[in-house]
């Protein structure tokens, strides 16, 4: 899907030229999400400017689904680049634009009619969960909800590909979970290809199968995020691994997506929950209080950190809309965090 | 009539002929929108040539940028009454005549199109990178870019700029209309200076910084308006 050969990417600076990607060849696959991790200045987003045209190699090649990019004029590229979204730290929104506006943005450049543009906007706004800020400005949204529109914006053209630079750098820890849960649904749902840039393993270890791992302008290490995890061949990689692990812990898209084929009805939902939270009988409890509802544990573990025990959950929960709203509302009060993985 | 001194001759405003003093508002008015608009159109171009040029390193644009860059810092220094004079001759050439208020166009928007290139220039840097960016990767066309996002994007900028330059030409048409093309800088100096009636440079004086202060509540309101940040 997209392809970089022995791409090497110079800048001048202070009239003394820079290597900021060196050698570089890598191969990421139709329909996977691919990390690509290392620490700032390691040359990442440089990489990932590549990817879409917005800057040229100063040596190798670039391929766009088997298509060579890098002989390509600004005008060629433009309907390529259509089809490769992309989302950003910073969400680079349009402050000028409502929310529903920026959506609509590249569909505009497009050249696609109004009527048209709304129609599809709106689907999007549904599918980030945000229908009801459509005429909000950008500056009235939270940083979560700002990157909601930023991949609203970046799907609206039907991209095969999505490309995310640091994309929940800016955002606290549970906001990061519910941006990364959306892109592996999207990755899932949509079929579309994720590159996602970071520093932060705890992201690529959530929802990618693959990693390439960066260091001064080289690949240094590519596999499967368990061998990453489970085996770090490099000293950057293991560091990165071992910060990744100060943090809580929480499962690997790879288990995720086990966990969904091995239970594949009813609604799934993992909980977080603390030391305390842990003695008390809440499931026990709920099963009395709503004797229709099923609810059955599918996996789970405690962990210790820095901060005491963390634990999570993921439960299985087979009811009717209205006994399962009431609850999620009362797991949502005893324990930290409950994220639905998925409706039933 | 009798010339009336000291502090007094401010308030004698039977002298103040006020059919005569409308005429004036009338042309400063017109003089100042007309050459507001003129300059918009012209600042506009001249900064985004500015703007577009800077950061390009190809050979025609380097040189493009140093012909509007010369060209701006030139008739930006040069003194407005100054200007006036020197561009005399043009004005002949071009409006076919030196006196009434459609002679002070020319050196009106000579003066100010450069200083409100330069705020157009430094508007649209101010557009956040990250954003062009992003346009840039949906596939935009330079022109797209220009009026999808730089326009909208500066736009409170734009409108200030256009503000404090709208100010500084009500200044100008003043100074335009000693040396003839009316309005009422023109009367302030014609009839309240040389015929020593102080009452009519006073009336003058108020008129003018009411036009300037709906000048700066239009601009200000607007910016309200159209800013969302
Ligand atoms: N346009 C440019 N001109 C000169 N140097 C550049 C340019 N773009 C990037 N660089 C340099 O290339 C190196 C890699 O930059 P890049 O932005 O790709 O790093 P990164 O891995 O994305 O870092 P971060 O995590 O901070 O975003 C840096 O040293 C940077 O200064
Ligand atoms: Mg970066």
């Amino acid at each position: 899907m997209l392809q970089l050969k022995q791409v090497g990417k110079t800048f001048i600076r202070e009239q003394k030229t820079f290597a900021a990607l060196t050698d570089v060849s890598l191969n990421i696959e139709a329909g996977e999400i691919y990390g690509i991790i290392g620490y700032s200045g390691a040359g990442k987003s440089t990489l990932m400017r590549l990817l879409n045209g917005l800057e040229k190699p100063t040596t190798g090649d670039v391929l766009v689904e088997g298509q060579s990019i890098v002989g390509l004029s600004e005008q060629a590229m433009r309907p390529i680049r259509q089809k490769i979204g992309m989302i950003f730290q910073h969400f680079n929104l349009l402050w000028s634009k409502t929310v529903l506006e920026n959506i609509m943005l590249p569909l505009k450049l497009a050249g696609v009619p109004k009527a048209q543009r709304q129609a599809k906007a709106r689907e999007l706004l549904k599918v980030v969960e945000l229908t009801h800020l459509e005429a909000a400005y950008p500056s009235e949204l939270s940083g979560g909800q700002k990157q909601r529109v930023a991949i609203a914006r970046a799907l609206i053209s039907d991209p095969k590909i999505l490309l995310c630079d640091e994309a929940t750098s800016a955002l606290d820890p549970k906001t990061t979970n519910s941006i990364l849960t959306l892109l592996a649904q999207i990755n899932r749902e949509m079929g579309i290809t994720i590159v996602l840039v970071t520093h932060e393993m705890e992201a690529v270890r959530r929802i990618c199968q693959r990693i390439a791992v960066m260091e001064n302008g080289r690949l240094i290490e590519e596999g499967t995020v368990h061998e990453i995890f489970e085996k770090p061949k490099t000293e950057a990689t293991q560091a990165l691994v071992a910060e990744s692990l100060m943090v809580t812990p929480s499962e690997t898209a790879a288990s995720i997506n086990q966990l969904l084929e091995r239970v594949p009805n009813g609604t799934i939902v993992q909980l977080r929950f603390n030391e305390a939270q842990s003695s008390q009988p809440v499931i026990g409890r709920l099963m009395r209080q709503y004797p229709t509802v099923e609810i059955s544990v599918i996996s789970g573990s405690l962990q210790q950190t820095i901060n005491g025990a963390l634990g999570y959950l993921y439960i299985q929960i087979q009811a009717n809309p209205s006994d399962l709203k009431a609850v999620l509302a009362e797991l949502a009060q005893q324990t930290i965090e409950v994220e639905v993985v998925r409706h039933g | 009539m009798d010339k009336l001194n000291g502090f007094q001759s401010y308030f004698q405003f039977k002298q103040v002929n006020w059919p005569s003093m409308w005429q004036a508002t009338f042309e400063t008015v017109w003089l100042t929108i007309v050459s507001v608009l003129l300059v918009a159109i012209l600042g506009l171009a001249l900064g985004l040539i500015l703007y577009q040029t800077n950061a390009s390193s190809g050979r025609v644009s380097r040189i493009l940028n140093g012909i509007v860059a010369l060209f701006v810092n030139i008739f930006r220094s040069i003194p407005f009454i100054i200007l006036i004079v020197l561009l005399i001759p043009l004005t002949k050439g071009l409006m076919g005549t030196m006196i009434g208020p459609k002679a002070a166009i020319p050196a009106l928007i000579m003066s100010a199109a450069p200083f409100y290139a330069r705020l157009v220039e430094s508007a649209f840097r101010e557009v956040d990178d990250g954003v062009l960016e992003a346009t840039r990767s949906m596939g935009a066309s330079k022109a797209q870019i220009v009026w999808q996002v730089l326009l909208p994007e500066s736009m409170p900028a734009l409108v200030s700029g256009l503000t404090v330059t709208a100010i500084s030409l009500v200044g100008y048409t003043a100074m335009a209309g000693v040396i003839g093309a009316g309005g009422l800088g023109n009367l302030a100096y014609q009839d309240g200076f040389q015929a020593n009636q102080n009452a009519i440079t006073l009336v003058a004086t108020v008129i003018i910084l009411i036009i300037v202060f709906v000048c700066q509540k239009i601009g200000d309101l607007v910016v309200q308006h159209i800013d969302h940040r």
